[in-house]
């Protein structure tokens, strides 16, 4: 018997395919989706439990503290590690379906990390931003900045002083919708803040973060904006047509939305400021 | 004379960038702003010999 599950991360959808009963680890379930009706060019996820993986073939072309990227006759494979124990694999089978072997059935953040999301996203036309996201008004608006900056520290600033509504206080999808309307939206991954709701909203700024011993925003020029947000999202950078398709959604999002520098103290003239301009 | 091929120029919004590739991509994680002039002084590299090749294509381009 072959057990079905869908999980929609944004615009994409993954169809999960597996002979072993898997749990659904409940931080996530609210991914999961029954009805599937709206749904075009689903993924395909072929799921095997296993403590025995299977050979892994190709040329080693990017590798980290937590994955090996192998390159095979054109289809990427992935050995994904944690604690330096490998605990799973993704195989690219085709453009719309990739297996993995893993040694666990219970689908938490490390089975998820295997989906290769960023490379599926960015077929949709998106990226996956290090940012925390906020809903104020029906809106969003994302602060990205290297990690230790204080991206959720203002998020939380503006849930305090201006009842906005935190999404992700790690990470955020930036994508075009159906019709061409930059979103930016929820996903599971979420650092260790465990906020990771799954909603979207219309973008209305992206802002960049630096601390200072002053508040003060304004606009930012396209270079400094696109230099950013490569810098703080998720691209294949073993891959150069990655790198290009993630320059052209870039350069797109850069003619879509509002970018403010933001420097900053933690207080709530920070939110004042940055809201002032935000609305003008 | 030869350009460093871990490295590819790209405009984005009339704004040239140097984008590491491959190894560069590795061990820096950015792109380079350049200007006008840089970006014709990178695309002539691989086209000239020398220096001053590059400086007499810069000349006649102003």
């Amino acid at each position: 018997m072959i057990n079905i599950l869908y999980i929609k991360i944004g615009p994409v959808c993954i169809k999960i395919n597996s002979q072993y009963p898997l749990t659904i680890d409940p931080r996530y379930q609210h991914f999961f989706i029954d009805d599937i009706s709206e749904e075009n060019d689903i993924i395909d996820c072929d799921v095997k439990v296993t403590d025995d993986f299977s050979v892994v073939q190709g040329n080693l072309i990017y590798q980290n503290g937590e994955r090996m990227i192998f390159d095979y006759q054109g289809k990427e494979t992935r050995i994904h590690f944690f604690n330096q124990n490998p605990y799973g694999i993704y195989r690219e089978i085709d453009d719309n379906h990739f297996s993995i072997e893993v040694t666990s059935n219970i689908i938490n953040i490390l089975f998820l990390e295997m989906f290769a999301l960023e490379k599926y996203l960015l077929k949709k036309g998106g990226l996956i931003l290090h940012s925390s996201f906020i809903e104020w008004h029906n809106q969003g608006i994302v602060f990205t900045a290297p990690s230790g900056t204080g991206k959720s520290t203002q998020a939380s600033l503006w849930q305090k002083y201006e009842h906005a509504k935190i999404i992700n206080s790690d990470r955020s999808i930036l994508y075009f919708n159906k019709n061409n309307i930059l979103m930016s939206c929820g996903l599971p991954f979420c650092g260790s803040s465990n906020i990771n709701l799954n909603k979207e909203f219309p973008l209305k700024a992206i802002v960049f973060l630096s601390q200072a011993d002053y508040n003060e925003a304004e606009y930012i020029n396209i270079s400094f904006a696109s230099k950013k947000l490569f810098k703080e999202s998720s691209i294949n950078k073993w891959n150069i047509k990655s790198i290009d398709d993630s320059l052209n959604i870039i350069e797109k999002i850069t003619k879509h939305t509002k970018f403010i520098s933001l420097k900053c103290m933690i207080n709530q003239e920070a939110v004042n400021i940055l809201k002032d301009l935000i609305i003008k | 004379m030869r350009t460093n091929k871990n490295f590819i120029l790209r405009g984005i919004a009339d704004e040239y960038m140097l984008v590491p590739i491959n190894e560069a991509a590795q061990e820096f994680n950015g792109i380079l702003h350049l200007t006008e002039t840089a970006s014709f002084i990178w695309k002539m590299v691989d086209q000239c010999e020398t220096i001053t090749d590059i400086v007499k294509k810069s000349y006649r381009r102003i």
